[in-house]
């Protein structure tokens, strides 16, 4: 009995997630692509509700493995009105010359080819800090939503309340 | 024959529930009239199956606790001095501490003053038939309260070397009055048998609920492992030892089932050996045949156990098991090197290396595995719920008819 599923479409499936060391590095295959080796592949953090996306190109890989890592600050909301509550990010493998479209286009980052249901409370990861500029401590997790797609939320340091960060 | 099966909590997911179902279950079908009382109740219904026939009925309602309390509207009239003192006695014996059951027993904290004055009123207007009780601390109250005229017999879930001193003190003096007492393995057995030398000691191992289980292929790289999460499963210790298995085996996840108190700990474990992509805390499933049929082999990292029923039915998927050689249950069940790996208590290094011999290999998976199903075969139901029937009938005779109300 194996676990593990065909892709009926393509779509970029997890295999580890690291968030460790100031980043979040994920690591996973694109599956039930044509030609995702010769693909230029891009990652995208589209700010949910929000129009920003940051894209960050990938190293043409062998075969169909993605391998990217972001550091933390970059999960920080460029705007500071909108690091007093919660963000999410979504995270979306795009082909480089449709990295200007929008995330109907994209591979959706997830987890959907193995038997584990709900992921959300069985894989769960370290949440890690980072201090802006103006001195503002937020929370950096990477989650499984509940359809087993990945994002990373950034919220307000539990400990500090919004605005009145300790110098 | 007429069996009352005594439960703390019959409504819980534990090892001794499972077996005890396990047998009324059978032995209904063999045409016994079985009762099966549990101490408490939150819930409707049972986690685990129970055949329609057997009569499941409990001593305190805890629902209806709940109810009552929902129910104080403006229109209940005020209850009257009775019942005013009835309810504040009842709240402070629940205050107290047990006066019957010893501080050591592991469940202890349930059984509070008022816990113990209910079960002795119950064990006081039980009049016929056998009664099986299934912890210490029942057992010390069956020894002490229910009529003696009785087939009372004992059963111990645990092994004997766990029960604290205070513990053993009270088996040592209050089993006597038991017509038998039943024990797990073998090696327990012999314990049993020193400590209580004029009292009959059987040994009857649990049976898994069905040999009729889909076998695993072992090619999927799951390791398994499941329990309560708390101490005494040791999983506080595996999670340490997988961390040389994943630097080793990247590709294999440890999957471990179960929920309880020590969760976010066992989480903080996972994130402090960096184990969150090889380590899953699964929570409780009610499809643990299907995820059993799924892993390669079994792990059992227990600090104790009494027989660790979810290693024989692991077994009966064909899995073959590593375990630590804890007391008791392991050596009675897994030969080293034949259907599993054992390896020294509580020695993580030895655990690891035994995960990665069996990870490295399928073809000794798979010869394992084969020898582990025709080991479970020790255990089915078939094998072992007669043992039960021919005690059970034994013991009535010797006192005369079963079913007619005791003198």
């Amino acid at each position: 009995m194996s676990v593990q599923s065909r892709a009926e479409t393509p779509l970029a499936e997890v295999a580890e997630v690291w968030p460790r060391d100031g980043h979040i590095r994920v690591v996973g295959d694109v599956h039930g692509h044509p030609d995702p080796a010769s693909t230029r592949w891009l990652l995208v953090l589209a700010l949910r509700d929000h129009d920003t996306r940051l894209r960050y190109p990938l190293e043409t890989g062998s075969a169909a493995r993605f391998d990217a890592t972001v550091p933390l600050a970059d999960f920080v909301p460029a705007d500071p009105a909108a690091r007093a509550a919660e963000v999410k990010w979504d995270l979306y493998l795009a082909p480089e010359d449709t990295a200007d479209l929008g995330t109907a286009h994209w591979l959706r980052v997830g987890r959907q080819l193995d038997d584990i249901r709900g992921k959300k409370k069985i894989m769960v990861f370290p949440v890690q800090y980072v201090r802006t500029d103006d001195g503002t401590a937020l929370a950096v997790q990477p989650f499984y939503t509940i359809k087993d797609n990945l994002s990373v939320e950034c919220a307000p340091h539990p400990s500090e309340s919004s605005g009145q960060a300790t110098p | 024959m007429r069996i009352r099966y005594l439960l703390l909590n019959a409504f819980g997911t534990g090892g001794t529930i499972r077996t005890v179902f396990n047998q009324a279950n059978t032995l209904v079908g063999r045409g016994n009239d079985i009762e099966i009382v549990s101490v408490v109740r939150h819930r409707e219904a049972p986690v685990f199956p129970l055949d329609d026939r057997v009569r499941l009925t409990s001593i305190i309602d805890e629902r209806a606790d709940a109810r009552g309390d929902a129910r104080g509207d403006d229109n209940e009239p005020a209850p009257g001095l009775v019942a005013r003192y009835r309810s504040w006695d009842t709240t402070r014996l629940k205050a107290k501490p047990g006066a019957v059951v010893p501080a050591g027993e592991f469940g202890a904290e349930y059984f509070t003053r008022y816990v113990e004055r209910e079960v002795i009123r119950y064990l006081k207007g039980v009049r016929d038939g056998i009664l099986v009780s299934t912890r210490p601390a029942l057992n010390i109250l069956v020894a002490r309260y229910a009529d003696p005229g009785l087939v009372r017999v004992a059963q111990e879930h645990m092994n004997l070397g766990t029960h604290r001193k205070d513990v053993q003190q009270a088996i040592a003096r209050y089993y006597p009055r038991f017509d038998a007492v039943a024990v797990l393995t073998h090696r327990d057995r012999a314990d049993y048998e020193k400590l209580l030398p004029r009292t009959r000691v059987v040994r009857i191992p649990n049976a898994v609920h069905s040999l009729d289980q889909v076998p695993s292929d072992h090619g999927n790289k799951i390791a398994l492992a499941a329990g309560r999460l708390i101490p005494q499963k040791g999983f506080d210790m595996l999670i340490p030892a997988y961390k040389q298995v994943a630097e080793r085996h990247p590709d294999w996840q440890l999957r471990i089932f179960g929920t309880g108190k020590k969760k976010a700990e066992l989480r903080a474990l996972i994130e402090e050996h960096h184990l969150y992509n090889h380590v899953f805390l699964m929570g409780h499933t009610d499809q643990m045949d299907d995820e059993l049929a799924k892993a390669s082999f079994y792990i059992l990292s227990s600090r104790f156990e009494g027989l660790p029923m979810v290693v024989i039915e692991a077994m009966t998927h064909a899995l073959p098991v590593v375990s630590f050689d804890c007391p008791t249950g392991p050596a009675d069940v897994i030969t080293d090197g034949k259907d599993g790996i054992l390896v020294p208590p509580k020695d993580t290094d030895a655990l690891a290396e035994a995960i990665c011999t069996m990870m490295a290999d399928r073809g000794l998976r798979a010869g394992m595995g084969a020898a582990a199903l025709e080991t479970a075969r020790g255990y089915a139901p078939s094998v072992v719920h007669p043992m039960w029937e021919e005690l059970y009938a034994e013991l009535a005779a010797a006192r005369g008819a079963v079913g007619q109300p005791a003198s």
